[in-house]
């Protein structure tokens, strides 16, 4: 699903002494099938826009189109359950949200919701408790019973229930151990590319963003700060530095080398076996 | 969405009347409750009305602050006015319409009581209005500090009141993502027929639960490890100070109640 | 070197759970010292954490502070003075309307008369250079800044001790180098010993000293630069490997000739540079 955001501005707590702005004229294009990461430091605005694209927040000026649907400011009031039916969020500690007796019954919540018959709805809960790799016996215990890395899949198990095109997600590895972090990410990138889905990533991993990410957007102080390939985002390590981020760990590493060499190296991935790659073949070039 | 509630109703100002301690607003606003029954004529009514106002002024709450809140509870005070204006049948008839009968003591009576509702309503708001809650529950937990005699728990009650003080924005906050994250899962809070909708809050309410007893052990771990056994042999930081202005406020009180005592009918 | 805390062969099990959560670990924990100690979710690091300041007790052994024993109840309240703790989530702790209340939580419950109080809370807000915040409610605070005066809220009941429970790891980058970066002055130059249970490799790296959990057993105990150097150890632990580790590995594939793997981007750069 294409996704396009025009002069979005996003105002909390408009006509108050309170009023704040938290976004301010963002235009951003996501063609459908990319795997977009947003990423910025706590309070740039990411979430207030990612909360834009199914209808929980509503722009206080500007547009945001999802394939058809178009959510405007001042836009009359429109039935949003077929947009958050595509539009799936997993948000921050989504296992917080889990609440009924058995996982499967939770995961049947979203499906439900949107009208799908409980015979189907129960079949499609087998088919994601594997998908995000735990045992169908989970489905009949309760999710409180579940460790903490368990529950969010489980959470997890409930959003992809529902099938959606877009999958939006707000860092979804916070708190887990390196190991459950990788699993999960490996999880949504294999969906992103069986499924074509439109992906948006949250994150405050720079390693994530350049190991999944077809483009890469920087939030800023509510604005959009930059936007482009992970390449030509790296490449700017001040203008990162200056909105409090910095480039992943092998762009430092290989920024290091290039000054004690002298050299003028560039990645075109961002993997450690990459950066091994351009430097021995650098060193071996030198060695001859 | 719930950002917009605002708890407690304080209103932040510098007034002498925020500066005053808690207790003895406290004290002061108890005792007011019970002299406005005194006043029963124009004349009585009209020294609680100066003092009111006086009181008001000395506030620095802006009127229209004062008005918003009083809003919801204004239909109550017109309606009983009219109860009483038209069912006390004393004095003098004023007005006949078929059934309809006004006398002058309804009338009169029906004023009186308006205003005693108004002034009740308008004095306990100028306290919450110019005290935290913070500073109210310390106020109640010396005030009511002797009844510890008795093994009444006033030590643990005004923890917990500053307690949940302190955790009522978080709640709100954590309210908020959950409501939002069962939305974005087709939940609807907010159209249907009651019955629906009442089990429609069913997945909100289950994860706040959860969540809030997580939080409440949490926290008791946390608040052991700092060396919490209860309210024995525990200091304060928070001090409560008396001034003079709060001895002259309630000398001001006083005089209030002789004056009522001396020309009230 | 002198010990701080001794923890003697203890076995834990929590009531109702039929395997121990932690068996036979002993470990000293020396007098000035950053000990970092890392394992798998479920290794039994936060259930360590917590016997160390008397919020949970040994089924066998024992744990001193310095000349105290959990053992002894009377001992209890001096050991929570001097073992303060940092927990994971940064709004379950906070106690306090305010920053300052917050801070003088701890000193109210140990009895510290007021005037004193007042003093130490600004001595302690400012060591964590949150002075400007001394009236601020808690939920304008980032998650940084709440472990922030959870650390002075410590610092004010004059610990010896610091445990980090996971205290950065629901924390943002910026919250994460803010809490480090403070916990670190306190360590260097006020000698507080730090014990931090962490995820983050990187911080164990800059510890003086590593311990390895596993299954509820110690698996290793020794120098980053040693306990970094032992590959498989760490991933049958669970434990992701540091970047200039990962690094050095994945260079030595493709033939580069390293003598070991470096710990630090410096030392692999300065490596590769001798190399060239």
């Amino acid at each position: 699903m294409d996704i396009s955001v025009k002069r979005l501005e996003h105002r909390y707590m408009q006509g108050t002494p309170f009023e704040r702005r938290a976004l301010h004229d963002v235009n951003l294009h996501v063609a459908d099938g990319t795997f977009l990461a947003l990423i910025g430091h706590t309070g740039s605005g990411k979430s207030t826009l990612i909360q834009h694209l199914n209808g929980l927040l509503k722009p206080s000026a500007g547009s945001i189109q999802m394939g058809e649907m178009v959510l405007e400011a001042g836009g009359k009031k429109q039935d949003l359950k077929p947009l958050r039916k595509k539009a799936g969020i997993v948000f921050q500690y989504p296992e917080h949200q889990l609440f009924e007796e058995t996982v499967e019954k939770d995961i049947m919540f979203g499906p439900l919701n949107f009208g799908v018959s409980a015979d189907e709805a129960k079949e499609t809960a087998k088919k994601v408790i594997e998908l995000v790799g735990l045992p169908e016996s989970v489905l009949s215990k309760s999710p409180f019973d579940l460790s903490g890395g368990q529950m969010r899949r489980v959470a997890i198990a409930g959003v992809l229930a529902m099938n959606p095109e877009v999958l939006i997600l707000d860092e979804p590895t916070a708190g887990l151990d390196p190991a459950g972090r990788v699993e999960i990410m490996e999880l949504f990138y294999d969906l992103h590319k069986k499924n074509n889905l439109t992906t948006l990533l949250v994150t405050h991993s720079m390693e994530d963003a350049s190991k999944y990410a077809d483009d890469i957007a920087v939030m800023h102080k509510g604005e959009l700060y930059l936007h482009g390939k992970p390449s030509e985002i790296f490449n700017q390590r001040e203008a990162l530095q200056q909105a409090g981020l910095d480039v992943p760990e092998t762009v430092q590493f290989l920024l290091k080398w290039n000054e004690k060499s002298g050299q003028n190296l560039t990645l075109s991935a961002f993997t450690i076996d990459e950066l091994a790659r351009r430097l021995s073949e650098s060193l071996k070039k030198r060695g001859k | 969405m719930l950002q917009n509630v605002i708890i407690g109703q304080y209103y932040p100002a510098s007034s002498p009347l925020h500066r005053m301690d808690s207790r003895s607003k406290l004290i002061a606003a108890f005792f007011y409750l019970f002299i406005v029954f005194l006043a029963n004529s124009w004349v009585t009514y009209g020294l609680l009305i100066v003092f009111t106002a006086f009181t008001i002024a000395s506030s620095k709450v802006p009127l229209r602050f004062l008005y918003k809140g009083l809003k919801p509870i204004l239909i109550l005070v017109v309606f009983t006015m009219l109860l009483h204006v038209f069912l006390t049948k004393e004095g003098d008839m004023l007005y006949k319409a078929g059934w309809l009968e006004i006398y002058e003591g309804g009338l009169i009576q029906g004023i009186f009581i308006a205003m005693r509702l108004l002034l009740l309503v308008l004095m306990t708001s100028l306290l919450t209005l110019t005290t935290t809650p913070i500073d109210i529950t310390d106020g109640l937990e010396h005030l009511l500090g002797p009844l510890k005699k008795w093994r009444l728990p006033v030590h643990e009650f005004a923890l917990m009141m500053s307690i949940s003080l302190r955790f009522i924005p978080t709640l709100l906050q954590e309210t908020e993502k959950i409501m939002k994250a069962q939305m974005a899962r087709g939940a609807d809070f907010t159209s249907g027929p009651i019955k629906e909708r009442a089990k429609a809050f069913v997945p909100l309410l289950v994860p706040l639960f959860v969540s809030s007893f997580k939080r409440a052990e949490e926290l008791a771990l946390a608040m052991e490890a700092r060396g919490y056994r209860g309210g024995e042999g525990r200091t304060r930081l928070r001090a409560l100070e008396w001034h003079t202005r709060d001895t002259i406020a309630l000398l001001l009180l006083f005089v209030l109640t002789v004056l009522l005592f001396l020309l009230r009918s | 070197m002198e010990n701080i805390i001794s923890v003697k062969d203890v076995t834990f099990y929590y009531p109702g759970e039929e395997s121990a959560t932690l068996k036979n670990v002993s470990l000293d924990v020396y007098k000035g010292e950053w000990l970092s100690i890392v394992g798998h979710n479920g290794s039994g690091k936060s259930t360590l954490a917590k016997l160390l300041n008397g919020l949970l007790f040994p089924n066998e052994g024992t744990v001193n502070v310095a000349d105290f024993t959990t053992a002894n109840q009377e001992d209890i309240w001096e050991i929570r003075r001097q073992v303060g703790m940092v927990f994971q989530n940064p709004d379950n702790q906070f106690v306090g309307t305010s920053v300052q209340d917050d801070i003088a939580f701890g000193l109210e419950n140990f009895g510290v008369p007021r005037t004193e109080m007042v003093k130490r809370i600004h001595e302690s807000i400012e060591r964590v250079g949150m002075q400007a915040y001394l009236n601020q409610e808690p939920h304008h605070l980032s998650g940084g800044q709440k472990q922030r005066v959870a650390i002075a809220g410590i610092l004010a009941q004059k610990p010896s001790v610091i445990v980090l429970d996971e205290a950065t790891s629901m924390l943002d980058p910026i919250g994460r180098v803010e809490v480090i970066e403070t916990v670190r002055e306190l360590n260097e130059k006020e000698g507080i010993t730090v014990i931090s249970i962490t995820h983050d490799l990187e911080e164990a790296l800059s510890a003086d000293r590593v311990v390895v959990m596993k299954m509820g057993e110690k698996a290793a105990e020794g120098k980053p630069d040693d306990i970094f150097q032992q590959r498989e150890l760490l991933k049958s632990a669970g434990l992701d490997l540091p970047f200039s580790l990962k690094l050095s590995e994945a260079l030595r594939q493709e033939g580069i000739e390293l003598k070991k793997g470096y710990l630090t981007q410096e030392e692999l750069v300065n490596a590769l540079w001798t190399l060239a």
